[in-house]
């Protein structure tokens, strides 16, 4: 069943067009990524489901019900914010229950006394402390009940946050950068228990980060937005394995992919310039162009340097990560210097920096024409990749 | 600052550590010097008059003990004027900060002119309270002034206002809560501004969405040690209250509007006898130091989150 469906979404702030007809949608019970560049528009468009901004266009239906009039505590929606937005002078148990106080008492049923005065609100007011302990105990943090925010560590803070998203049992779960202003060690550690939680719960989740590592550990599908719109949606695998454009290849993945110029011959084999190799079977394409051929760093083949039709490469320098390392290098392209970046087991390291090396055809790469789209396999090769899926733009 | 013109200690004294201290001196200096010439030996001459009987060109003088607040806390004047001005205080503060408060919230919340209601309403912080002053005696003139003009024409009567006995403490009350409530504007406007707007996205998600509940919820408590500062410094303001007085009052009709700065004038400027004025002044400034004590001891600990 689809919780979440966005259509057509367009915002404007001013001159400055930030969404241009974005469409989305989210099955129930799944954890939707929203990954991209700042302001590239993901903000505002997790703002715009949980109501805060109004879209100019389109709309937001949550299950099969529009939710564009509904204003935002009226939506069955829970958002964490970067900042967390605790209330200050508010303990944790009353940060947690605010939102069940809100939505079950009237408002005279929430003055000071009425506890005193009548045994339902008695009752109401025991109900969400109820509730409260078990959020609190979900996300451990029973023995802060009583403190207040300024108390808390930032980790604890951001359990606060999410646990009081939790207690109103929301049909969606908003979350904008929660893990930001984490240190990189506890950043994570939070990964991981916000994606157990997410799992035990079984709440449909949209996360937005600028961080495609969050994105590829914590996603079940990502969204890749840029510039306001949505280049590519799949699982972290689909657009790491086949980018829909050299945005996508460049911003998914560490190192960033090496992105070469080449050349398509008219029967559309592709060759990197100076490589006398082709790196890559015939694509659908025909006639003879100029493309852009990536290869990830893990796929950059060495070689000797005199190795028949290799490309001639200097190491620059070397990043030594442990299991393997990095080899920035300085490759030779037909005359012009390219920067390359190879991953290398450190078994393999057998190189100093100024060596020189040679670069052979690599075992795997993407086409891209010289407009940044994909250029797609033969149908024969494709049967054996993961579609990517593209969104409509 | 005081750690760069503490002394360094003997046993660790080196050049470098004591060029410093000597430039951390050199640079606190003229302040010092200031502070020393203009507020600690006028407090202290105070102080010391006080406990004489000199008046003001008088070649000699004695020294009388207590005497001076032994006539004080006897002197019906004094008695007088200190619940003056306490009822002045207690009107125009509670009064002034909830406009004032009112007013900021408005004036934030409008979409349109906020620049000009801003600069409207500080207006009478930034005029001449003498000048204004003349402004109000000719509005509140019991026979020519527009406001009895108005009480008139609705069928009210007529009032004396400023002439009155009666009324006229209450009177300058309100020309108190028209110069303050700008003021208390100005500062809760600065407040408002500093709530991260992510508190209120957070309230509109949990229910804390409009009016009343996104006030008391949000709003009112973020503004916590605004408010207490504004509370406090309208407070002093309001028991410092001198100029309207001299400019319309002088303290009458029948010292019923003698607050304690007139009175102190009155003594000292006008009876000329100092030493009298001078214990006036002390009592005058043990009250204010205890509410400026109550601020930093007890109220900003209540109301910063951190």
């Amino acid at each position: 069943m689809t919780a979440l469906t966005l259509t057509a979404i367009e915002k404007s702030f001013g001159p400055r067009r930030v969404l241009n007809a974005v469409d989305l949608s989210c099955p129930s019970g799944e954890f939707l990524v929203i990954v991209g560049p700042s302001g590239c528009g993901k903000s505002t468009l997790l703002r715009i489901i949980a109501g805060l901004t109004r879209q100019d266009a389109g709309s937001v239906r949550l299950g099969n019900a529009p939710i564009d009039d509904l204003a935002p505590k009226a939506r069955d929606v829970a958002m964490v914010f970067q900042s967390y937005a605790l209330y200050p002078h508010m303990t944790v148990a009353q940060n947690l229950a605010l939102p069940l106080v809100m939505r079950d008492l009237t408002s005279v049923e929430r003055l000071p006394f009425a506890s005193k005065l009548s045994r339902r609100v008695q009752a109401k007011r025991q109900a969400a402390l109820d509730v409260v302990r078990d959020a609190a105990e979900t996300v451990a943090l029973t023995d802060y009940l009583d403190r207040k925010p300024k108390e808390l560590s930032g980790g604890q803070r951001q359990r606060v946050a999410l646990a009081r998203a939790l207690v109103r049992r929301p049909q969606l779960f908003l979350l904008d950068e929660p893990l930001s202003n984490l240190d990189a060690a506890l950043r994570s550690q939070t990964r991981a228990e916000i994606v157990d939680l997410q799992r035990r719960l079984g709440v449909t989740t949209v996360y937005v980060t600028h961080d495609q590592v969050e994105a590829m550990t914590m996603a079940d599908r990502i969204a890749m937005m840029m510039d306001g719109d949505v280049v590519q949606i799949g699982t972290p695998q689909e657009l790491h394995d086949g980018p829909a454009d050299t945005r996508v290849a460049r911003f998914i993945g560490t190192p960033a992919i090496n992105l070469l110029p080449g050349a398509m011959a008219a029967d559309g084999t592709v060759r990197i310039l100076g490589l006398t190799a082709p790196v890559a079977e015939a694509r659908t394409r025909s006639g003879a162009c100029d493309v852009e051929v990536g290869v990830r760093a893990e796929n950059v083949r060495l070689c000797a340097p005199d190795a028949p039709g290799a490309l001639s490469a200097t190491v620059r320098r070397i990043e030594y990560l442990g299991s393997d390392a990095l080899l920035h290098l300085t490759a030779d392209l037909a005359g012009t210097a390219h920067p390359v970046v190879a991953r290398v087991a450190s078994e393999d390291l057998r190189h100093r920096p100024g060596d020189t090396v040679g670069l052979c055809a690599p075992e795997r790469s993407h086409v891209f024409g010289l407009d940044g789209r994909r250029v797609p396999l033969k149908p024969a090769e494709r049967a054996a990749m993961p579609t990517p899926q593209v969104a409509a733009t | 600052m005081t750690a760069q013109a503490a002394p360094p200690r003997p046993s660790r004294k080196t050049i470098a550590q004591l060029g410093a201290a000597l430039i951390g001196w050199a640079m606190a200096l003229p302040f010092v010097i200031g502070m020393v010439l203009f507020l600690i030996l006028p407090c202290i001459a105070i102080l010391g008059m006080a406990f004489t009987d000199w008046s003001l060109g008088a070649r000699d003088f004695g020294f009388v003990g207590f005497a001076n607040f032994e006539t004080l806390f006897g002197d019906r004047v004094f008695r007088q004027s200190l619940g003056n001005t306490l009822i002045f205080a207690a009107i125009v503060t509670p009064v002034s900060v909830a406009i004032g408060l009112w007013l900021a919230v408005m004036v934030e919340a409008s979409v349109r002119g906020r620049a000009f209601f801003r600069s409207a309403l500080f207006l009478p912080v930034v005029s001449t309270t003498v000048a204004m002053a003349i402004v109000w005696e000719f509005l509140l003139h019991p026979t020519l002034g527009p406001i009895n003009t108005l009480f008139a024409t609705l069928g009210l009567p007529r009032q004396g206002f400023l002439s009155d006995a009666d009324t006229v403490l209450v009177t300058l009350a309100m020309i108190g809560i028209w110069e303050n409530a700008g003021y208390v504007m100005v500062l809760a406007l600065a407040g408002l501004k500093s709530i991260p707007s992510d508190l209120y996205d957070a309230g509109a998600i949990d229910g804390v969405d409009e009016g009343w509940s996104r006030f008391w919820a949000i709003t009112f408590p973020m503004l916590g040690p605004t408010m207490v500062f504004v509370v406090i410094v309208s407070l002093l303001r309001s028991l410092r209250t001198f100029d309207t007085v001299a400019a319309l009052t002088q303290g009458g009709p029948r010292r019923s509007s003698e607050v304690l700065l007139w009175t102190i004038y009155q003594e000292g400027f006008m009876f000329f006898r100092v030493g009298y004025a001078a214990a006036l002044t002390v009592v005058f400034v043990v009250l204010l130091l205890v509410i400026t004590f109550v601020k930093f001891r007890i109220l900003d600990r209540a109301v910063h989150y951190g």
